[in-house]
């Protein structure tokens, strides 16, 4: 399946793009194929366990994934993953 | 073209460029670069085409180094950062016991000697020294300090066990010095292969561990740019000053209000002075100036001179981090500090008057300097 993951900002020169197309039949092999391209963006997104960081959120489609099983998730052609920082305040 | 005075500061909330001529009076400002990370470290390389590095720190995203031509200002990160070390189980204890950060950081970035362009060394916390021959595309630990027999016993300070320190000898490329919070100064003497504690006639931290070469809380070591084997150090108890490489210390602040600072720097000019900024260590939290902002001189005659005209004088309670003082190598030297209230204050004649050079910024963690052409 082809999928666009959309990056914050602050990454773009971290990771060196902030919208990458994927492919992949779930939401972990699109990340990492685009990790494979990118080095950088596993460090920044992921734990060494493949586990989120801590304070990061992975949404699809706008939907916020459970942080457990967000990899599983099965992509469909258009899909876009947005990764996304915690926020707080208020 | 003219020669420019270049400050690189690295804040809270990414990293500002200001530039003056070698007058260093009147700067322009520029930033934030690096928006939204936070920047502990930064400097500008003027070995060839000049080019920043800075460290990157983001409370989601973790670190990053990056890098970019100073004239256009197009940053890349480093694809290749190393594995920093990691704090043994007796240091992350202390740590969690006191609340002190554990995370990793780069705390420091230092171009190597000047006829090898393309060699940086990156100080880390948890505290660890890498070195790059690559222009920090790649890095290689120096095992020699990073697995030190002594490492049981490095302890974290109140900012984290780091190497926030790391000098070349401008005379022997071969001899380096290395400072570790809290631990103590360093010295390798071939290269980096073999690295030696060297805090003899240093006072030891309180609850520092006994019948160990590592029981100093240095907070910053400089060496002399000019003059063979002189060193000087602002440790959390004393400042000290070395004639013999970091052999023996000795303690120089009889006449400053405190002994207490992070701050340091040097006059190239000058093999015999320094400065340093006093901070009040009330109880364990408020470290500040006490209401009166002053920088000190070290110079003839072994005697401090308060060298603080055109600071702010009355209810000035503001604080200068360890890496946010810096100098120049121009004659006089100019003298530069930034606070965690954002303003950078200036000297372009060796700390006779100061101005403000930039002011609202965000938390000042760095200020490093550099002239180019």
């Amino acid at each position: 399946m082809k999928a666009t993951l959309v990056l914050p900002s602050v990454l773009r020169t971290a990771v060196g793009a902030d919208r990458i197309a994927v492919e992949g039949q779930t939401v972990g092999a699109a990340l990492d194929a685009a990790c494979a391209v990118y080095p950088n963006l596993r460090r920044h997104v992921l734990q060494e366990t493949g586990a989120l960081r801590p304070h990061v959120l992975c949404l699809l489609n706008g939907r916020s994934l459970p942080r457990t099983t967000f990899a599983d998730h099965a992509l469909a052609d258009g899909d876009e993953i947005l990764i996304h920082q915690a926020i707080s305040g208020g | 073209m003219a020669r420019r005075v270049i400050l690189t500061v690295g804040t809270k909330r990414g990293l500002f460029l200001l530039e003056s001529g070698t007058g260093r009076k009147r700067w322009t400002v520029s930033g934030p670069h690096l928006k939204g990370w936070s920047v502990p470290y930064a400097v500008l390389d003027t070995r060839g085409t000049p080019t920043l590095h800075a460290g990157a720190s983001h409370f989601a995203f973790g670190i990053s180094l990056q890098s970019a031509p100073l004239k256009s200002l197009k940053f890349k990160a480093c694809e290749k950062l190393p594995e920093f070390p990691k704090l043994n189980e007796k240091a992350a204890d202390f740590a969690q016991k006191y609340g002190i950060d554990q995370g990793s950081k780069i705390w420091n970035i230092t171009p190597g000697p000047a006829k090898q362009k393309k060699v940086l060394y990156m100080g880390t916390a948890p505290a660890g020294l890498f070195r790059s021959d690559d222009s920090g595309k790649s890095w290689a630990p120096v095992t020699g300090l990073n697995e030190h027999e002594t490492r049981a016993d490095w302890s974290p300070g109140a900012g984290g066990q780091c190497l926030h320190s790391f000098q070349i000898d401008p005379h022997d490329p071969r001899r380096m010095w290395a400072a570790v919070s809290a631990a103590g100064a360093f010295r390798t003497d071939d290269g980096g292969a073999t690295w030696k504690p060297i805090n003899t006639c240093v006072a030891p931290y309180v609850g520092a561990p006994e019948q160990t070469e590592v029981f100093s809380c240095v907070h910053k070591l400089l060496v002399h740019p000019t003059a063979p084997g002189v060193l000087f150090q602002q440790n959390h108890v004393g400042v000290y000053r070395s004639t013999d490489h970091g052999d023996t210390w000795t303690r120089i602040d009889a006449g400053l209000p405190y002994d207490f600072g992070f701050g340091l720097a040097l006059d190239a000019n000058d093999p015999g002075a320094c400065y340093v900024i006093p901070l009040e260590p009330e109880g364990y939290s408020f470290r500040a100036t006490n209401g009166a902002l002053a920088v000190y001189r070290y110079g003839r005659g072994g005697k401090w001179k308060n060298s603080s005209k055109g600071l702010p004088r009355k209810h000035a309670y503001v604080s200068v981090l360890r890496q946010a003082m810096t100098s120049d190598a121009l004659d006089p030297c100019g003298v530069y500090f930034g606070t965690q209230g954002g303003t950078v204050f200036a000297s372009g004649d060796g700390g006779a008057s100061w101005g403000v050079a930039a002011e609202y910024l965000p938390t000042i963690h760095s200020v490093t300097a550099a002239v180019v052409e």
